[in-house]
């Protein structure tokens, strides 16, 4: 049942249950909050929602306020106005305003409000309570009571959400701390949660403070490339740095909020110095390290080696976009008909593993896509990992797309020392390791933030990624875009040995 | 189970029959705790562990309630606790002098005989000053019965 209300005499129509807060924030209405969260219950402890309703002798809390019909409430008037400022200096009692050395400064709720809602004159003269600092409370967890303003969405999170129940308020009045039982440390996968929810500097992520202020990121809207769930994230980068930060969650149907802490590590690998910059082809001397090549060479020589070679095979992770398998395997499968394509996936995954929460263990986010565009193909295949077969097969020519996160395979090693190993490899990666083998030619590939494309996760979902910023070489493309290299190259030598 | 408990059976029960009175187990923390309290003067993290291990009580829960009331000792207080009455009445009767003797007293006994501890209002301002040792009141405290009411305490002491 539907239900007409007016906010700041604007009519709205809201559905029999939803709270103000709710209703505000799903027409962009400003109620500054702290401790209502969309993924957590009502708390109603920060008293900062405050709205005043027509008929209602008292400001009302409008996360705690169901809608009735005919509700006339203003977020705008004088006396809300009072009561943000009030409850404000009331927060920033005992807050140390530490603004300057925090590094939640530039995207926290204190500092934000106090620039549109403060006081600005504070009339507390007492001196501030001092509280414990720095606590190592858990994984990427630092904790800083000093800062806390008690909002308890840390606490409704670990209760909630994780259901570990690892944290609660101790004490009592000026003196209550938030804190883990005799500061035992918190040891799940989703604590860095925790720093996000966090709308102070309570809780900062050890791996991201003190790295850049948040003014000087930009975000990309993408997708966690860590499993066949598929989070949606916003990438943290600096466009002029072609440096990546942090990734957070964003809300989406399938994530919630939330995301895992082994996703957020996903940025490590996009940055310069874990990258393959350029196209290497194997030294005279095959036990010498591969020399940088000219993409154009490398790919003309593969462009040969096809002609030459009598079996060739592909060697397919699932951690690269629909269209990127769709270009592959037109050129591959299509024109070439070649049909020997096998999976490369970890050996000791467990596809079936998932913690209850969001991780999955088929840590690659395109399994369901990559065996849809091989059906398209006529290839029909089971989820599993071929790389014994392919490594047993007789083959002169095989085509490698190394997985993009080398780590999310647990024996990458022995994989890529196996596959050197091999006649004639060309291996497509990112990851600058692979430079510590030999192979014939390595390509080198962009990643996921340097792309748009399409993952499907384990239930079909199709899951949208948006490039961040332009590679971080000139020399590095996409899988598309060498396809297309590749099958011009061929197609000249064709039309040379055509006229000839 | 039984014979391995931190609890004896009499408290054990006290804490079940708590337990299944309550809509939640969380709002047995507070009659539990009141037992437990009331049993040994104190209580000890060992404790609270037992009731997590035990009960299925989560320590944290406890803990967060412990800490909440500074009526709750989580150390073992001396045989004899001294809670004076620090509120104005008892003030203007001298409390402050008769606390900083009391204390001058326990600092020359032996560790864990005596220990002070000033305390809001105990309610009793007719009888201004007031002490409790340990659950026994003391009304109209001066100077002169002060030792007396303490020595007869420590001689039980050394009696036993």
């Amino acid at each position: 049942m539907s239900i007409a209300i007016t906010i700041n005499e604007e009519e709205f129509t809201a559905e029999q249950g939803q709270t103000v807060m709710e209703l505000a924030q799903q027409h962009d209405i400003y109620i500054p909050h702290f401790c209502w969260h969309p993924g957590l219950s009502i708390a109603g402890v920060c008293r900062f929602c405050m709205v005043e309703v027509e008929g209602r002798p008292k400001l009302e809390i409008a996360c705690n306020l169901p809608v009735t019909a005919g509700m006339q409430v203003r977020t705008d008037s004088e006396p809300v106005q009072e009561a943000h400022k009030w409850a404000l200096e009331f927060h920033l009692i005992n807050h140390p305003l530490d603004c300057p050395i925090c590094d939640q400064a530039g995207e926290c709720g204190l500092q934000d409000y106090y620039m549109q809602v403060g006081k600005y004159q504070a009339q507390m003269t007492q001196a501030k309570v001092l509280k414990p600092k720095k606590l190592d409370v858990g994984v990427d967890l630092v904790l800083d009571t000093e800062r806390c303003i008690l909002c308890s969405r840390c606490v409704r999170f670990e209760d909630e959400v994780t259901k570990s129940g690892g944290l609660g308020i101790f004490d009592r009045g000026d003196r209550a701390i938030i804190g883990t039982y005799q500061n035992k440390r918190i040891e799940h996968n989703y604590t860095t949660n925790l720093v996000d929810i966090c709308p102070v500097g309570a809780f900062t992520s050890k791996d991201f403070r003190f790295k850049k202020r948040v003014w000087f990121t930009q975000e990309a809207q993408t997708v966690c490339p860590g499993c066949a769930t598929g989070c949606a994230i916003d990438l943290a980068f600096n466009a002029d740095l072609k440096r990546y930060y942090r990734i957070k969650p964003r809300f989406s149907e399938v994530n919630a909020h939330w995301m895992c802490n082994f996703g957020r590590g996903m940025y490590m690998h996009l940055n310069v110095e874990q990258r393959l910059l350029s196209a290497y082809s194997a030294a005279e001397d095959a036990h010498k390290p591969m020399l940088k090549t000219d993409t154009a060479h490398i790919v003309q020589a593969l462009a040969e080696q096809l002609q030459q070679a009598q079996q060739v095979a592909l060697l397919v992770t699932p951690q690269y976009t629909v269209e990127d398998y769709r270009a592959l395997l037109a050129f591959f499968v299509g024109k070439l008909g070649i049909r020997n394509v096998h999976q490369w996936r970890s050996r000791q995954e467990d596809t079936e593993k998932f913690d209850g929460v969001l991780w999955r263990g088929d840590q690659n986010p395109n399994s369901r896509g990559l065996l849809e565009v091989l059906a398209e193909f006529g290839i029909d295949k089971q989820q599993g990992n071929e790389f014994d077969t392919l490594a047993a097969g007789n083959y002169d020519l095989v085509i490698a797309l190394a997985p993009q996160v080398l780590a999310t395979f647990a024996d990458i090693e022995t994989d890529l020392q196996k596959l050197q190993e091999l006649p004639w490899v060309s291996l497509w990666a990112s990851a600058k390791q692979v430079l510590d083998y030999r192979y014939q030619q390595v390509l080198a590939l962009t990643c996921f933030a340097e792309q748009r494309g399409t993952y499907r996760n384990y239930a079909g979902v199709e899951r949208q990624l948006h490039a961040a910023t332009s590679p971080v070489s000139a020399e590095i493309m996409s899988i598309t875009a060498l396809v297309e290299k590749l099958a011009a190259c061929c197609k000249a030598q064709e039309d040379e040995h055509g006229s000839s | 189970m039984a014979s391995s408990s931190t609890f004896d059976v009499a408290l054990q029960a006290k804490i079940k029959h708590h337990l299944e009175r309550f809509e939640t187990r969380r709002s047995a923390i507070l009659p539990i705790l009141n037992d437990i309290h009331q049993q040994y003067g104190f209580v000890s993290p060992a404790q609270v562990q037992a009731l997590e291990d035990e009960f299925d009580l989560p320590r944290l829960q406890v803990q967060e309630v412990i800490s909440f009331y500074s009526r709750y000792r989580q150390q073992q207080p001396s045989r004899y606790h001294v809670q004076f009455c620090d509120n104005i009445v008892c003030r203007m009767f001298a409390s402050q002098q008769l606390i900083a003797k009391l204390k001058a007293k326990a600092a020359g006994c032996a560790a864990g005989t005596l220990s002070v501890e000033p305390v809001p209002c105990l309610g009793v301002c007719d009888g201004a000053p007031a002490m409790l040792v340990n659950d026994e009141r003391h009304l109209r405290v001066t100077c002169d019965n002060l030792d007396g009411i303490i020595d007869d305490y420590l001689q039980r002491a050394s009696d036993a």
